[in-house]
């Protein structure tokens, strides 16, 4: 399948976008994850130490010292608990919050070791401590604070949220961005294919100026339509010079034809007459199809030398010619393929007109092809074409004399 | 009449001054541009039938330079390209008429014929001058509606006054445009055919269609 430029580069981009997007946000969310499991080690350790600070340490008692720093130690259910371990594994204190709460197990840790877990939905420190009194013995306890997770959690959730938000937003103006980028950045591209149209269609000769990124490949269709053209030229102007060439020898034949009997001369003379046409056919049908290649033609201004040529060459018949034709109508093709086409019609409707001739022309507005189109009409006043053979005329296969009749000879081209 | 034929078609040029002469016209030819563009310009022609593809000067720059030279009788192109385009370039040079080649002589004829006739401004074929009439298409001349045979030098004499009627022709004019170059000429050959086709034409109730103008020349008289 040939999806276009456009589509796939916007496909790609949004992919691209899609997975930086999702790799930026779980990166973003490992580092505010680390950042946020730091600063609770943080909080934690500091509650240890409110606890160290409060404590009164009794060779056969452990006491806090007053109402304790961290005021959620002291309201149950607050989240945040904290126990005094004996070596034993024994409660010698608990928080006020932790009423109601065991602990489980109970982990004595040797002095100095501290260890943060994770377990049950709850943050856990342990920390092993070794208390020297300024009199009496040194005891040994670990502290153990528990702090419920909730908070990390809605913490961790809201962050995702924000930077869920933001990122979507960032992916949305990106691929607008992108969007316009690639219009603007294809924008050669499809002026390539409308100035190809223009070439087909006949307003130009060329392909104009574009990105040196494609200048490669306008450069070389503009070589193709300049060697088509060339070539079609050369093929044309050999047809011609040898046309020419043929013509005057047949020309020498038909007025050196042995006078034997009518019979002969009119067989003789009807062969040279089918090369004659021959001849013309095939250099016709040389000059068709061509590369228009930027030609075209003025249509009013042909008509008008058309008529000037035949009220010349015809000046013993004279003929009123009303021309209705808009100044700027343009046929896309040479002038003398205009000139051609226009001169044999004209031309006959002169010799059969009886005084009038009426041209008309126009753009085609209700025309089936895709290629604008121009109508021009010849109507003349004189005895027409048979109904009968009026169809055959259209193919180019009338039999005997084709005689116009008053209507329209009408032709249509690009 | 005198026909100027211009082609470099030796076999065709050959082709066209004898169906030409046999019509009574006096041909002169020329096998390339240059020399037909001088004699076009130099010679006393009637009517021109020039090739388009000639070496040398070309068909259409020899008739640009002849109408700019001021000489207007018609010229007839022959030309073997028949798109519209050479056609209309060859009238717009100034030419009055075009032949496709190959075609057939009686066209070519007829064609000359008829740019004669409009020359000197008659519309048909048959030239008529009180009771003379003459059928360019098939020679036949009549007085009165009586048949008149011609030799070939009346046929010609007549042919010209008609073509030249109201205008006073000298004895010059009339055997240069009556006689090839090379035959000989002789004002007193041309007083005789001059009174042999008086005398043929004068009608039964004595109305002689030549008038001598005595130090200048000859003309057909107005019909009664």
């Amino acid at each position: 399948m040939n999806a276009s430029l456009h589509r796939r580069l916007l496909v790609t981009a949004a992919a691209v976008t899609l997975t930086f997007g999702i790799v930026t946000a779980l990166g973003l969310e490992a580092a505010f994850r680390e950042s946020a499991l730091a600063a609770q080690r943080d909080r934690l350790r500091g509650s240890v130490h409110t606890l160290l600070a409060a404590a009164e340490i009794e060779p056969d008692d452990i006491r806090m010292r007053g109402e304790v720093a961290a005021p959620r130690l002291t309201q149950p259910g607050s989240g945040l608990n904290a126990w005094v371990v004996t070596p034993d594994n024994e409660i010698a204190w608990r928080s006020p919050s932790a009423v109601g709460r065991t602990l489980s197990p109970p982990a004595s840790r040797a002095p100095g070791a501290i260890e943060l877990a994770r377990r049950d939905g709850h943050f856990r420190m342990d920390y092993g401590v070794e208390w020297e009194p300024v009199t009496g013995a040194t005891r040994r306890f670990t502290i153990t604070v528990m702090e419920s997770e909730s908070a990390f959690l809605s913490q961790i959730r809201a962050f995702r949220q924000t930077l869920g938000a933001w990122l979507g937003l960032g992916a949305a103006g990106l691929r607008g961005a992108l969007w316009l980028a690639l219009r603007w950045g294809l924008a050669p591209l499809r002026r390539v294919a409308s100035e190809v149209e223009a070439i087909q269609a006949g307003r130009a000769a060329s392909i104009g100026a574009l990105p040196p990124e494609i200048a490669q490949l306008t450069e070389r269709i503009n070589a193709l339509a300049r060697a088509e053209r060339e070539r079609s030229r050369r093929y044309r102007e050999t047809l011609d010079n040898l046309a020419h060439s043929l013509k005057t020898p047949l020309a020498v034949l038909r007025g050196a034809l042995p006078r034997r009997t009518a019979e002969d001369l009119d067989a003789a003379g009807e062969q040279l007459a089918r090369i004659d046409r021959q001849i013309e056919y095939h250099v016709r049908r040389s000059g068709a199809g061509q590369l228009a290649g930027g030609d075209h033609a003025v249509v009013e201004p042909v008509i008008r030398r058309l008529l000037r040529a035949l009220r010349h060459a015809h000046s013993e018949r004279p003929r009123r010619a009303e021309l209705d034709c808009p100044p700027g109508l343009w046929y896309a093709g040479s002038e003398d393929d205009l000139m051609e086409l226009l001169g044999n019609l004209l031309d006959n409707a002169w010799r059969h007109a009886r005084g009038e001739l009426r041209i008309s022309g126009g753009r085609c507005t209700n025309c089936q092809w895709t290629t604008p189109m121009i109508v021009l009409c010849i109507d003349d006043d004189g005895p027409g074409i048979p109904e009968a053979v009026r169809e055959g005329c259209s193919r180019g296969d009338a039999p005997g004399p084709a005689r116009p009749r008053r209507g329209d000879w009408t032709c249509g081209g690009p | 009449m005198r026909v100027l034929v211009i082609e470099d078609e030796a076999p065709l040029r050959g082709e066209l001054r004898e169906a030409l002469g046999t019509q009574g016209f006096v041909v002169d030819e020329a096998a390339d541009g240059d020399e037909g563009a001088y004699m076009a310009r130099e010679y006393p022609i009637d009517l021109a039938v020039v090739d388009l593809g000639l070496p040398g000067t070309d068909g259409l720059m020899l008739i640009r330079e002849l109408r700019t030279a001021g000489r207007d009788y018609p010229v007839l192109i022959l030309t073997a390209r028949s798109r519209w385009q050479e056609k209309v370039a060859g009238l717009e040079a100034g030419a009055d008429d075009y032949l496709v080649k190959p075609f057939a002589m009686p066209e070519l004829l007829a064609r000359v014929q008829a740019l004669l006739r409009r020359a000197g401004g008659w519309a048909e074929p048959v030239l008529r001058h009180g009771p003379i009439s003459l059928d360019t298409r098939t020679e036949a001349v009549t007085v009165g509606g009586e048949p008149v045979t011609l030799t070939a030098y009346e046929h010609r004499l007549l042919a010209y006054l008609l073509h030249q009627r109201g205008r006073v022709l000298s004895k010059g004019e009339l055997m240069e445009h009556l006689y090839a170059d090379d035959d000989q000429r002789d004002s007193n050959v041309l007083e005789v055919f001059i009174r042999r086709l008086r005398r043929k034409l004068t009608t039964a109730d004595g109305w002689q269609p030549i008038e001598t103008l005595r130090g200048r020349g000859y003309r057909l008289a107005p019909p009664r």
